[in-house]
This record gives structure tokens, sequence and C-alpha cells, in this order.
């Protein structure tokens, strides 16, 4: 238990000390500050809501279009000038005929060809609710042509309305209107659950596969630097093993702890501020935090055995990747399932996962934290989980043994645990 | 203290690897544990310290089982063990926790070893800027740190100069002479019979030789002669003798500058001191043949090439 104390503090230490270990948690940390505590300081309703901004440059961020746009209207039912409130940044020109405005199109006007400009279009009006778009090249987010459509739609209710002796006000108030509503969940909100639920699996993810594999990289480097001779002879591989997936453990849920702290609190205190508005982010339930702790921690834990025992397998820092290959496709394949199934947490693939030790990390927390699940299910996947990890721990520890001693190329699991056997160990 | 291994046999996957290993060391005598590559010598080391269970067979400490944990022992690997990337002192402070040591009693007891080894100004720079020499002192330093009861070099010298082999030399003596039980693995025989008493050859994971380095050599070396001629070269005199001396001796060896030769009589040495006089042969030098280390341990081992 001594020695054990000695590397889980060796390795933690190895971990919490190192630059870039400090610089991720306290730059995280202190920006999640920073940014969550602006509104205290500084007016930023515009950033969301718009208000504080004039018509006119509410209608240019609407129609940022500042290319040139040709009109051809012979019923005279749409003018340039209306067109050019509707687009108050680009350049609005008639064109006399249906084939000079596709010329135009084409090729470009006199001043569109002095200045060079390339974003050409126009519209050829063929009727009160009928027109032809034309485009030079169209982009992917052209919003021009749906523009002009509400436009001539506006313009087209009105005319028949006003012909129709009716006010054009009065139908825009009725139409208009709002509707004023409330919802009172009150159970489990997975519209606002979602987004930090989703949130959450991936902090997951990157601990799992970024930390996870540091600890298989920490027992190949001590493999590589034959420092494992020394340590083998000094201490029991059991310390060895478990102090390093413990610190890595430690260390990771420290870090992720302190930058969620200091965002959550941050928000906490800032809430007003912000008008609730990143609740849906920031205000985790209690419940959700502890269920991924519990969850995240077990879960963790398990990989990192695995990618202990899978580091003491190879020799070389650089066959880590090769070697832990087939155990990150399964957490990634647990991780793309839950994402997929996150809308769907109380279907049967969600259920049958949240029991399987490999995939129950992600796929209970999502349940618990969006589902409806009961608390034997809950109990019943962490004892799995949990014997599941003293299963792997303790065979690990006899493939670590074995493993850490030989050199040469990637040795197969099952030779591993074959020779693990026979020394009786 | 004496350790014993009593025939250890151990396998990996299906191949026996050690076959029956017994030999002893006492403290205060050095053992030469002696063997080629992949002997069987790394193998037995970590039988007895425990990293690996024999199939059968036990190692004792004065006649009990022998409980590693129970020892502060130092063991210097072949690969040199220690981490690249991290500060002399405190990697060295770290092992010698594990191997039961106080966080401040390590860090002094390794200081004071870096001084003693002339490294001192290196305890708080990462072990991979220093010279391979120095990484080597480091190793040593790390070895003798927790005042080892039983200490265990692999190679020790490898990678040394001439001023720095000197300075192990002297502290490998003194630990000898401090009573410490100590097992030397070398391939540089020259340092074997230096510090070892005893030695121990293992091939193919067998014993092959073992006793006590000068009964060894005087039971190689009964009844051979050394014999070097101003007048013939080796190769003439090796003619020479077979022609001319068949009765008396016969040609044991032949090396670079004199013959070895084996009497095949009673009263060899003076048959053979009366004939050379009587015969054409001026000699250079004669007298009784004491084989080195090396020639046993080719004659052992060197099976095959």
């Amino acid at each position: 238990m001594r020695q054990f104390g000695i590397v889980w503090k060796h390795e933690f230490l190895g971990y919490v000390r190192s630059k870039s270990y400090v610089g991720i948690t306290v730059g995280f940390a202190l920006l999640f500050v920073v940014l969550l505590s602006l509104p205290a300081f500084l007016n930023l309703q515009g950033l969301f809501s718009g208000g504080g901004e004039t018509a006119e440059t509410m209608e240019t961020a609407r129609n940022p279009y500042d290319g040139t746009i040709y009109l051809w209207d012979e019923s005279e039912q749409v003018t340039t000038e209306a067109l050019e409130a509707v687009y108050p940044r680009a350049r609005v020109a008639e064109a006399g005929s249906e084939e000079e405005l596709r010329a135009f199109v084409e090729d470009g006007d006199g001043q569109s060809r002095e200045s060079g400009e390339e974003a050409r279009c126009g519209f050829v009006v063929t009727g009160p609710s009928s027109y032809r778009y034309y485009v030079k090249n169209r982009s992917f987010t052209d919003s021009v042509g749906d523009t002009f459509e509400s436009f001539l739609s506006m313009l087209y209710r009105r005319t028949e309305l006003f012909a129709r002796g009716i006010d054009a006000g009065t139908v825009d108030e009725v139409y208009g209107t709002p509707v004023e509503s409330e919802t009172i969940v009150l159970g489990k909100d997975s519209v606002s659950n979602y987004l930090y639920t989703y949130l959450l699996i991936f902090v997951l993810y990157f601990m799992i596969l970024i930390y996870g594999n540091s600890v298989a990289v920490s027992v190949a480097q001590e493999k590589s630097s034959r420092a494992m001779e020394v340590l083998v002879t000094s201490t029991s591989s059991n310390s060895l093993i478990f102090g390093k997936v413990l610190a890595g453990t430690a260390a990771s849920f420290l870090q992720v702890g302190v930058i969620l702290a200091a965002a959550l609190a941050s928000y906490g205190v800032n809430r007003g501020a912000w008008n609730g508005m990143l609740d849906f982010v920031f205000h985790i339930p209690g419940t959700v935090l502890l269920s991924f702790a519990v969850f995240g921690v077990l879960g963790y834990i398990l990989y990192a055995f695995c990618y202990g025992v899978l580091g003491a397998l190879v020799s070389k820092t650089e066959d880590v990747s090769r070697i832990s290959g087939p155990l990150m496709f399964i957490y990634i394949v647990s991780f793309l399932v839950t994402m997929f199934q996150m809308t769907n947490s109380d279907g049967i693939l969600m259920k049958v996962f949240s029991f399987i030790p490999f995939t129950s990390p992600n796929a209970m927390f999502v349940r618990v934290a969006m589902g409806n699940v009961a608390a034997w299910e809950v109990a019943l996947s962490l004892v799995i989980l949990a014997a599941s990890i003293v299963v792997i721990a303790v065979g690990g520890a006899r493939i670590y043994r074995m493993g850490t001693l030989m050199y040469g190329n990637p040795i197969k699991l099952s030779r591993a645990f074959k020779m693990s056997r026979e020394n009786n160990r | 203290m004496r350790l014993e291994a009593r025939g250890l046999r151990k396998s990996f996957g299906g191949k026996e690897v050690l076959h029956g290993i017994s030999f002893q060391v006492e403290s205060g005598r050095a053992l030469g544990l002696l063997g080629r590559n992949g002997a069987g010598k790394t193998t037995t080391i970590r039988v007895m310290m425990d990293v690996f269970r024999a199939d059968s067979g036990e190692v004792l400490m004065d006649g009990k089982k022998f409980e590693p944990r129970k020892y502060k022992i130092g063991y210097l690997p072949e690969e040199r063990g220690l981490y690249p990337q991290k500060k002399v002192l405190d990697q060295m402070v770290y092992l010698a926790q594990l191997r039961g040591m106080g966080a401040r009693e390590a860090r002094k007891s390794g200081m004071s070893w870096l001084e003693r080894l002339g490294i001192g100004e290196y305890a708080g720079r990462k072990l991979e800027t220093l010279s391979k020499g120095n990484q080597q002192k480091v190793q040593l330093a790390q070895t003798l740190i927790c005042d080892p009861d039983i200490i265990i070099l692999d190679e020790p010298f490898s990678g040394l100069d001439p001023v720095n082999s000197q300075i192990l030399r002297d502290v490998v003596r003194e630990q000898i002479g401090l009573g410490r039980l100590v097992i030397f693995s070398s391939h540089q025989m020259g340092y074997v019979e230096e510090f070892c008493e005893n030695i121990v050859i293992i091939n193919h994971g067998e014993i092959v030789l073992d006793g006590k380095l000068a009964d060894i050599k005087k039971e190689y070396g009964r009844n051979r002669l050394t014999l070097s001629a101003l007048n013939y070269t080796t190769e003439e005199l090796a003619a020479r003798m077979e022609a001319g001396f068949g009765g008396i001796v016969k040609v044991d060896q032949i090396k670079k500058r004199y013959l070895v030769l084996e009497g095949l009589c009673k009263d060899a040495k003076k048959k053979l001191l009366e004939a050379l006089a009587a015969s054409d042969i001026d000699v250079e030098q004669t007298g009784c043949y004491e084989p080195s280390l090396n020639d046993i341990f080719v004659m052992k081992a060197g099976d095959e090439a």
C-alpha cells in the first residue's frame, strides 16, 4: 500500500507539474471565468437579441448581398428604388429586356466590367406573382432569390388586398400577433438537457482517449527506457499499474473538475447578468453532475487499465497507437451510438448498452441525464461496471507483470495472458 | 548472509530456459555470474529477486526462504534503467522510496553518492542531457542510494572511460569490503578476476562451472606448461613439439606469444626441461600455465561460434 502511494504520488505529480497540464487547466478555467463574466461589465445584449440595432443595419445584416442586381419588369410592379431598399448594399440596375438582362448577368454591364464586379444576378418579373431568377455563380448560402420571393409575395398581397378594399395593416397585425406560451416541465427536460449532456459526453471522450493513451505511453516509456528493470525489482507490479491508472484518473478528473467548477461558478455568479440565457449549457443539475462523476470515473478507470496493459505489451512508444487501436475503436463505437441515440435514450439499444461495461459509462450517463431510468437499473449497471474493473485490474496486473519484462515485437494479448497464467501470479 | 539458489527451473511459453540452476553467494565475497548473451543470467537474477516465480527449485537466505522485500537490494541492470526525461535526483529519490527509504533520507543519500561519483552538479538536470558515462554513474548511485544489503551489478563498467572505471572499481571494492552480498555479471573478464572470489558460468540455462576462481584456475592449469622460443615462431615450435617431444607433452593451445603444453607423463616438466636443454630450441620463456578467466570462459561456454 505504501508503494502504491509512492507510485501514485510520483505519477500524479508528473501529470500536474507538467507545463501543458497547468497551461490547459489554468488557461481554460480563466477563459471560462472571463467569458462568462463579460455581461457583468459589458452590454452584450446586441450579441444575442439584436435589440440595439437600427432597422437599417438589421436589413443590411439580413441582406448582405453587395453585388449587382439587374431588373426587368415590363409591368413595372417592382421598381429599382424598391429593390434598393430591400438590398441596401447591392447596386440595382435596370435592363431593357430579358435578353439584355441575361447578357448583363452573363458578362456584366459597363460599370461592373469597369469595377471588375463578379457577383451578378437579375430578376425578370413575369407576372404579379411570378418571376425568373438569373444568377451567374450561385453560392452555397445564396438567399438573394428567397428575399426577392418574399418581397414579391408581400407586394402581391398588398396589391390584392388593396384592390379588394381590405386594409393591409390590419391583416398584418392579425397575422403577426405572437402566441404567448409557457412550458412547465415537471420531469426531465430533454430539450434543455441535450446540450450539456452532449458536452459532458464529449469531455469524457477526450479524457479517455487522451489520458487513457497517456497511461499506455507512460508504461511503454518505462519499458523502452528500461526503467522497468529497476522498478520491478523494487516494487510489485500491482502497485505500479494501480498507481499509474489511479494517478491518471485523479489528474484528468482534477483538470476537468477545475475547469468545470470555474465555468459553473462563474456562470452561477453572473447568471443574472446573462438572464439565464446559457442555462442549457452551464446550469447542470446535481444529479447529472453526480452521474457524470460516478460513471465517468469508473468508465475512465476501466479503459485506463486496458490502456495500461496494452502499454505493457509493446516495447516502443511508437507501437502504442497501433496496439491500442481496437480499444479505441470500441470506445468510439460506444461514443457514436450514444450520440446518435441521445434523442432516443430509452430505446432498446441504449438499454442494452447501459449494462455492457465498455459502453455503460456513456449510455447509462445519458439515460440518467435524459431518459427515464429506474434506480435499480443504475445500481445494476454500476455493479457490473465495478465488477468488470476488478476482473480487468486483477487480470491486467498479471499480464502487465509478464508484458513489462518482454521486449521486442508487440506481444499478442492471448500469449501474454497464457504466459501470465504459467507464471502463476 | 548466504544467498543460495537450489535447482531453479523456469519455462516460458513451454520452453525451459533454466534447467536447474544451483549456486551460492556469501556476503563479503563477490560472485561472478558469467555466461554468453541469452544464457539465462538475467532470468536467474529475476527469479532470485522474485520477479518471476520459478517452476521448481528455491531461493534461500541463510537456509530460509528468501523474501526479497525484506532486504534492501541494489540492482544495476545490464540495459540501463532510468527515466531519460526526469531530473537525476528526483528519480533516484523515487526509486529509493520504492525500496523503503524516506524522501528526505533518500535525497541526502542520493546527493552524497552523486558528489562522491563527481556528478553532484547534475542532480537537477534531466538524465538525457548527461553523457553516457555520467548516466552510468547515476545508475550506480541509484543502485547504492539505499545502502543495500544485496548488490547486483550487471555490466557496470560499460561506457566508462579509464578514470571513471577506476572510481567505480574503488566503489565496488569498498562495497565488498563492507561485507555486502555482491553478484557481479560482466563480459569483461578482467573485472571479474579482480573482484570475484567465486564464479558461476551459465550456458544454455545450465551451470557449466562453479567454484572458487583460484581453485578453478589451478585445476585448469594443472599439468600444463607454457613455452616460447627465440629461434622459432609459435607455429614452428608447435610442429617441433609434436615431432620430437611426443611422449612427454602435447600441444594444448597455440597462443600468439607462446604455446600451452599438456604433460603426458609423470615428471613431464622435468623431462621436458631436459629434452629442451638437449635440443636446438633457444628457450625464451617457460613456466607453469595459469589460464585466464577468459580462456576458461571460452572453453566452457564457447561451444558454438
